[in-house]
């Protein structure tokens, strides 16, 4: 519109190309150009730093790396819960119940009111008054009910998206409200939400550098303990911040691509390598979830059973897990959930389901074994140390 | 006839804040009868098919499918609609399923048929609208008239005993209108009651055996299609049909 009114106003110069319409986005090129730049300024300055002058910066890479670890099983303990919590949230939102709504309402409309750093520090110093808490269950409990929020208001948006005809539809053939949520508006309203919630969980990973005022040893609270230590705070922070950053930037692609996926369902655009890698990404935040759940269990089994080895136990069903997922993704649907999430499909052509056989051939085949780097996810707190260990373990100066 | 109407409409009403869109209106469908309702936009002849199969909750009145008298009960209701076929001028299919999943959803969670049972009846109805072709196709893939054909298939999975029609071709290309009134043509001659809202001259000719004139409401007048071409009775009616068949 306002393109058209520039052309007409002042006739533009000869040599000037219009290229479309939607000047106003940048182009897609633009966007794909800085995100290599950035990578590959965060890649090169870590690698390069840390193997030219290893003094600071290796031994400042080794001291936060297992903040790092920490700042990611906080994410993705919280972001669990926080995803159970938005969906209860959204699903009240749009109730038509109406005290269901109210409440949901109003738990989106306070949350949403306060800083998530104050919600920390109430909960953890405010409530010790009534009950004590932990910081590690302080930190997840407030990232949980701040994103909960949050997530739940994407999930309202997301459903109301939907439009009405399709529960009209669903009512007309006699499906009940329910039937019609499960069957025809969620697995749409997924479709739609799967960006934004890919951000909330990028955002999140962000946001949980703020557990560190509750003395959590995560990233940021581990490189702060290097540098009041040594006073290296250039090449402390600065690190910090390009580890930060590189995850970030990653897991971005990783939207950009969910992004893209669904608008590709049916589109023949090409399958790149990174399409692939992001959809492995997807594969392992989903396995990692379900991991959770699984390493949670074995721990209530160890409690019960003393001198279990469930170290092993934990590495040994999480293989399992890991193809099992796999193949019973492929067999039921044709793909896993991730190459679901990015538009890639198995088999050319449609969404076929894939019978066994060509299922079992293809993970020995082309495997992806690259599902199993959840793994490594994993493997810190295979070391012998309990995860709630890990996460209670405060301010820990190494040596 | 002596059988109960499926459709009985009793002195119906329907307000939406100061818009009285249904207006004392009575109906019988009697059963394999074509009931074609036309009038100008607004005339609440769209509400009147969505109270039907209670898509809109009437203001007053009484409206019985089957002998059943409709009331704000969820099982009656989910019951009645599963008897009620209804197919929108948007065709509203469902996107993230293929023709043959859309087909087969009704069947299988309202009425529990078995999947391969709700599949092969599935492929038979779509060899019926005229695109076995498409089983696997999703809706974006589909010309307008053939996701209208397969929204035709999708009511009919259920087996119902009344066919609702919500001016089926109005959205629709010029040249994918015929696709979709032939298998609406087959089907009134195949015996299925059917209460049409639409425009079309040509399929209210052929297939009707009633049509009814709303306006403002209200209904003006019922008559046959014959009649209605070569003796409208009132003045609202000739006005109207003189601005639609030009």
């Amino acid at each position: 519109m306002k393109r058209a009114v520039t052309e007409t106003a002042s006739t533009p110069a000869p040599h000037h190309v219009w290229q479309d319409d939607s000047a106003v986005i940048p182009r897609e090129r633009n966007l794909v150009v800085a995100w290599w730049i950035a990578v590959a300024a965060a890649v090169v300055f870590i690698a390069g730093a840390t193997i030219l002058w290893p003094d600071p910066y290796w031994e400042i890479a080794r001291f936060i790396g297992d903040g790092l670890v920490v700042t990611f099983q906080i994410t993705i303990v919280s972001m669990t819960f926080a995803l159970f919590l938005g969906l209860f949230a959204g699903l009240g939102r749009t109730s038509r119940t109406s005290w269901v709504n109210t409440l949901a309402s109003l738990y989106v409309e306070v949350i949403r009111g306060i800083p998530l750093l104050a919600q920390l520090f109430w909960i953890y110093y405010a409530m010790s008054r009534f009950i004590k808490l932990g910081p590690n269950v302080s930190a997840v409990l407030g990232l949980t009910i701040c994103y909960g929020a949050y997530i739940g208001e994407t999930f309202r948006g997301g459903i109301q998206s939907i439009p009405k005809g399709q529960m009209e539809a669903a009512r007309a053939l006699g499906l009940s409200r329910g039937q019609a949520m499960r069957y025809v508006i969620i697995p749409q309203a997924i479709r739609i939400v799967l960006p934004p919630v890919g951000n909330e969980f990028i955002a999140m990973l962000k946001d949980s550098s703020l557990v560190s005022v509750l003395a959590i040893a995560d990233m940021l609270r581990r490189g702060r303990e290097y540098a009041s230590r040594t006073f290296a705070y250039f090449e402390t922070y600065t690190l910090v911040a390009l580890v930060y950053l590189l995850i970030t930037l990653i897991f971005s692609r990783v939207v950009f691509y969910i992004e893209q996926g669904m608008s590709r369902q049916n589109k023949e655009d090409p399958v790149t390598v990174m399409h692939r890698l992001a959809s492995v990404v997807v594969d392992m935040v989903v396995l990692d979830f379900i991991g959770l759940i699984v390493y949670g269990l074995l721990q209530a089994i160890a409690w019960a059973l003393p001198g279990l080895m469930i170290n092993w136990i934990l590495l040994a069903v999480m293989l399992v897990l890991v193809v099992v997922y796999t193949l019973l993704c492929w067999v039921r649907f044709g793909r896993t959930p991730g190459m679901m999430a990015v538009g890639l499909r198995l088999s050319d052509g449609r969404g076929a389901a894939l019978g066994w056989p060509t299922a079992i051939k293809r993970l020995l085949a082309a495997l992806l074994p690259l599902p199993g780097l959840s793994l490594l996810w994993a493997l810190p707190s295979l070391g012998g140390q309990a995860l709630h260990d890990r996460l209670a373990q405060t301010s820990v100066v190494r040596d | 006839m002596s059988e109960t109407p499926i459709v009985q409409i009793r002195d119906l009403h329907k307000h939406f804040g100061r818009i009285h869109a249904v207006n004392a209106v009575n109906l019988d469908v009697e059963r394999g009868e074509v009931v074609v309702v036309i009038g100008p936009s607004g005339s609440g002849k769209s509400t009147l098919l969505r109270c039907v199969n209670r898509l809109e909750v009437p203001s007053s009145g009484a409206i019985a499918i089957d002998g059943v008298v409709m009331r704000n009960d969820e099982k009656v209701v989910n019951k009645m609609r599963a008897e009620v076929g209804m197919v929108f001028q948007q065709f509203n299919l469902f996107p993230h399923m293929t023709a043959l999943e859309n087909i087969v959803l009704g069947p299988v969670v309202v009425r529990g048929l078995e999947p391969e049972e709700a599949e092969q009846l599935a492929h038979e109805l779509l060899a019926k609208v005229g695109i076995p072709e498409k089983a696997d196709a999703y809706p974006e893939q589909l010309s307008g008239g053939q996701q209208q054909r397969v929204a035709i298939a999708r009511s009919l999975a259920m087996q119902p005993k009344v066919m609702l029609f919500d001016e089926p071709t109005s959205a629709l290309d010029p040249e994918m209108i015929k696709e979709v009134l032939d298998v609406m043509l087959d089907l009134a001659q195949e015996g299925m009651t059917m209460l049409v809202v639409s425009h079309e001259m040509g399929f209210a000719r052929a297939a009707a055996r009633r049509i009814v004139f709303m306006d403002e409401g209200q209904i003006i007048e019922t008559t046959t299609p014959e009649l209605l071409f070569t003796a409208p009775q009132h003045e609202r009616t000739r006005r109207f049909l003189s601005q639609i068949l030009h």
